[in-house]
């Protein structure tokens, strides 16, 4: 009889225990990544470059589209990786070149944002605006970069 | 004449007469005589242990009325009471219950004197080795974290939320080893892996402020590790971990070939050297770690001597020599590759050795009164090989301390000190540095009648860096226990602590990714005013459900300019003075057994409300790494030398973290509340233990630390042996 409650206590615990579903464990997510390179010789007026991800496009206000933008790199530096987590769907890349120092971009970053003018400029305009077409569940879509200053 | 005559000879009996109690103690079940039976006269420091026949002797003591408490690991602590003690021998023979919760019952760190758990002012957690063992624990911070009150964010210990994260700096808990203080002297901070685990006898957790007795980095709490004398036969015990680490469950994560290994040897040999005795231990670490460049090679080399010159002088000697070399990867690639390096670090790596010595002298000066001199040091070095910087550091750190403790009559103990604590630093980190504190302190521990315990006392202490005073602060605390039945005992407590910035957090200048560490030599000491009441009930049960402990606690502590990581607008890491911060909350335990002791549980609820406020205590923010909700259970059996457990770990998700998002703009980040759920499978067949665990065992992803991936499920098996 002590055994049979031992048994069934166990057998209760153990059931529960597989029946506990822990759905927010961290799961592999959608993306882009990949490498940024920049060639040419940094202008001065450009203290900082990073990629920037835009769902939709304003030449005129890139701000609106912002999505999401890489860890800004600095001069003399001219590779680096980056990776952007990112929903499923349609999105635009570009290179940007920051002109204030991107210490206090980053920190003041929100209050930039609502104003609705960014302190950068745009970079590769040829092509113009890399389109990321249809990323799916999970998928991580692998692009490198390249910036030509001297262009 | 004659009734003069009479009243000068019992005089004289009691100024001369002397007698002692023996007698044998054994097992209740079996007969057998147990040795190395903790025996203790209550309100003296006059006690000793049994002998391999299990007998005893104290001597000595003056005609009167005695107590004696009767301790031992694995066994129920028994007190006998009115023992009357007159010219000649009292013979008491004592029979032991085995215990299979195995908790122990009396602690020192409360009060710094010998109290029985049912009569502690503060909450406490103690943990004994059976549960270290049932653990199989090769880093003792990983069985404290099934304790109430208490989480852990990437190895720092937290106790009710004091100590968040401080990345490296500043602990708020003390740690002690035999009643020594082990902290580094430039970062204040904690090595637990210097920790002997194999040979720890008892872990007290003081889980309020204890600046009161122990000073500046007791804010938060003191962890005190007592280490185990030899036994009175030589013997060498040897204890094996090896296990492998799963592969991530998800192909895009994966990142290996071969699977990841560790492997963990204790060696220790232990042996009486006529009366003194003493053990050695030899440990090593090797791990590829869960993830790439995750992996640490250690040593560690660790003795203790203790000398039991006579029943009036013993001394303890204790040292510890670790270094380790270990991979610097300071969060991961990106949250596509959570397993792998950043790029260009996968060949940082940190080396360092560490040199502990501490000792202790103690002296019965009478049946009443015992001196303690204490005295330590603590070395560190250790240098960073990383791309990114190559700070290093060589810190040492002398300790010494005096403390009286007598006994007034049977219902006071007085416990007065002073202590010296001085370091020298010399770091490319945080410069070249000096300290020195002075402090003095005084507790008192006074028995009203037979249940009430009160406790006050205060710590005052002076601090300077550099040879320029810093601050001095006078930390009081009063404490009480009520025990209203033998079963049911009530506590509450007010305390202030104050803890002195340390070097690390004055002075650090370092690149951290791609923040920069700056210095803020203006940083003040920060203080606390905590308070807590509390309850503690233990019920014997019947055969359905025993051996039930039961306990809870609410408490709150304020805190003026407490000390915290910030990155302010100009994207600089640096640590400052919040304006006020409050963390409040409540912690429930409950432990048992079930069926004839056969099931065994627990469990513990702690809820923290962490909070900064302004001058006029409105909430401003949620305090940084601290979880709102923990609750850790662990339900197990033991029937034919067999032993199984489950575990569950559960903390909500972190609300506020300091360094990273991982998208800014629309706020998202990689942080889940965790569920951890452990097993394991034991079988201890003559002197061979064997452990087989899971842990992890459902593959839950999740991060303490931003971008930082919590452990990947593992499985070890653990053998042990006493020769």
């Amino acid at each position: 009889m002590k055994l049979i409650c031992k048994l069934t206590i166990l057998f209760s615990v153990f059931g529960f225990i597989w029946s506990c579903e822990t759905p927010e464990s961290l799961e592999p997510i959608s993306g882009i990544e990949g490498k940024l390179f920049i060639e040419g010789e940094w202008p001065d007026s450009i203290q900082a470059v990073a990629l920037i991800v835009l769902n939709s496009l304003d030449p005129n206000n890139l701000a609106a589209g912002l999505v999401n933008y890489s860890t800004p790199i600095l001069p003399p530096i001219n590779e680096a990786e980056y990776f952007f987590q990112l929903e499923p769907g349609y999105y635009f890349i570009v290179g940007a070149g920051l002109t204030i120092d991107p210490v206090l971009f980053f920190a003041n970053f929100d209050s930039i944002v609502a104003s609705g003018s960014l302190p950068i400029i745009q970079l590769d305009k040829t092509p113009s605006f890399l389109k990321i077409v249809d990323l799916g569940e999970q998928q991580v879509i692998e692009i490198d970069h390249t910036i030509q200053f001297n262009n | 004449m004659k009734y003069k005559f009479l009243l000068l000879i019992v005089l004289i009996a009691n100024l001369f007469g002397q007698g002692n109690i023996e007698g044998k103690i054994t097992r209740t079940d079996s007969g057998v005589p147990l040795l190395g039976v903790n025996i203790l006269v209550q309100g003296t420091f006059t006690g000793t242990v049994t002998n391999s026949e299990g007998q005893y002797n104290i001597g000595s003591l003056k005609p009167g009325e005695y107590t004696l408490v009767i301790s031992m690991i694995g066994f129920k602590k028994h007190t006998e009471k009115n023992i009357i003690v007159e010219n000649g021998t009292v013979e008491l023979d004592i029979q032991l219950n085995e215990d299979v919760l195995s908790a122990p019952h009396v602690v020192v760190t409360a009060s710094r004197n010998v109290q029985d758990v049912m009569e502690l002012p503060v909450s406490m957690s103690v943990i004994g080795p059976r549960k270290i063992q049932d653990h199989a624990v090769v880093n003792i911070v990983e069985v404290m974290k099934f304790e109430p009150g208490i989480s852990t964010v990437r190895g720092q210990l937290n106790i009710r939320g004091t100590s968040g994260f401080t990345f490296g700096a500043g602990d708020r808990t003390l740690l002690m080893i035999d009643g020594v203080p082990l902290l580094g002297s430039g970062a204040g901070n904690i090595t637990w892996t210097m920790v002997p685990v194999s040979e720890v006898e008892q872990v007290e957790i003081i889980r309020s402020g204890g600046s009161a007795l122990y000073g500046s980095s007791a804010l938060g709490g003191v962890v005190n590790i007592l280490t185990k004398n030899a036994p009175l036969k030589a013997e060498t015990r040897f204890r094996l971990k090896s296990g492998i680490y799963s592969e991530p469950k998800y192909k895009q994560w994966q990142w290996r070939s071969q699977p990841g290994l560790f492997n963990y040897l204790d060696v220790t040999h232990s042996r009486p050297i006529g009366k003194h005795s003493t053990w050695i231990r030899f440990h090593k670490a090797k791990s590829d770690g869960y993830k790439r460049h995750g992996w640490t090679d250690s040593n560690n080399i660790t003795g203790k001597i203790k000398f039991n010159f006579s029943e009036r002088y013993n001394a303890s000697f204790f040292a510890n020599y670790y270094f380790d070399k270990s991979a610097l990867a300071s969060q991961w690639k990106n949250a596509d590759n959570p397993f792998e390096a950043p790029t260009g670090e996968e060949k940082d790596y940190i080396e360092g050795e560490k040199l502990n010595l501490n000792g202790f002298f103690n002296i019965i000066l009478s049946q009443n009164t015992v001196a303690k001199f204490k005295g330590s040091l603590y070395k560190v070095d250790w240098k960073n090989h990383s791309v990114s910087n190559n700070d290093f550091a060589d810190e040492q750190k002398f300790y010494s301390e005096v403390q009286i403790a007598t006994t007034l009559g049977q219902s006071t103990q007085l416990t007065t000190g002073i202590v010296a604590q001085k370091s020298e630093i010399k770091a490319r980190i945080y410069g070249d540095h000096s300290s020195l504190s002075m402090s003095a302190y005084i507790q008192a521990q006074q028995r009203f009648g037979k249940s009430i315990t009160l406790n006050t006392g205060a710590r005052m202490e002076t601090y300077s860096v550099d040879n320029k005073k810093l601050d001095e602060s006078l930390a009081p605390q009063v404490a009480l226990n009520f025990r209203l039945f033998d079963w049911l005992s009530l506590r509450g407590s007010v305390s202030k602590g104050f803890r002195v910035p340390t070097v690390a957090e004055m002075y650090t200048k370092t690149q951290l990714n791609i923040f920069q560490v700056m210095p803020n030599p203006d940083l003040k000491s920060e203080s606390s005013r905590s308070r807590e009441i509390g309850l503690t009930a233990q019920l014997p049960g019947n055969q359905w459900a025993s051996d039930l402990k039961f306990d809870l606690a609410t408490f709150s502590s304020t805190f003026k300019r407490l000390i915290e990581v910030s990155l302010n607008e100009t994207g600089i890491v640096q640590f400052h003075n919040l304006t006020d911060a409050i963390i409040s909350g409540v912690e429930v335990g409950l432990s048992g057994a079930m069926l004839n002791r056969s099931i065994l549980f627990s469990t513990a609820y702690t809820q923290l409300n962490p909070r900064e406020i302004d001058n006029n205590r409105k909430t401003l923010d949620t305090l940084a790494y601290r979880f709102r909700h923990t609750l850790v259970s662990s339900l197990g059996t033991r029937f034919f030398g067999l032993t199984a457990m489950v575990e569950n770990r559960y903390m909500s998700r972190m609300e506020k973290v300091v360094l990273f998002q991982e998208n800014p703009i629309s706020g998202e980040d990689k942080r889940v509340p965790i569920h951890i759920w452990n097993a394991s499978l034991g079988y201890e067949y003559q002197d061979w233990n064997f452990l087989f665990r899971i842990e992890n065992m459902f593959q839950y992803y999740y991060t303490e630390l931003e971008r930082n991936m919590g452990e990947e499920r593992h499985f070890s098996l653990m053998l042990s042996k006493k020769i």
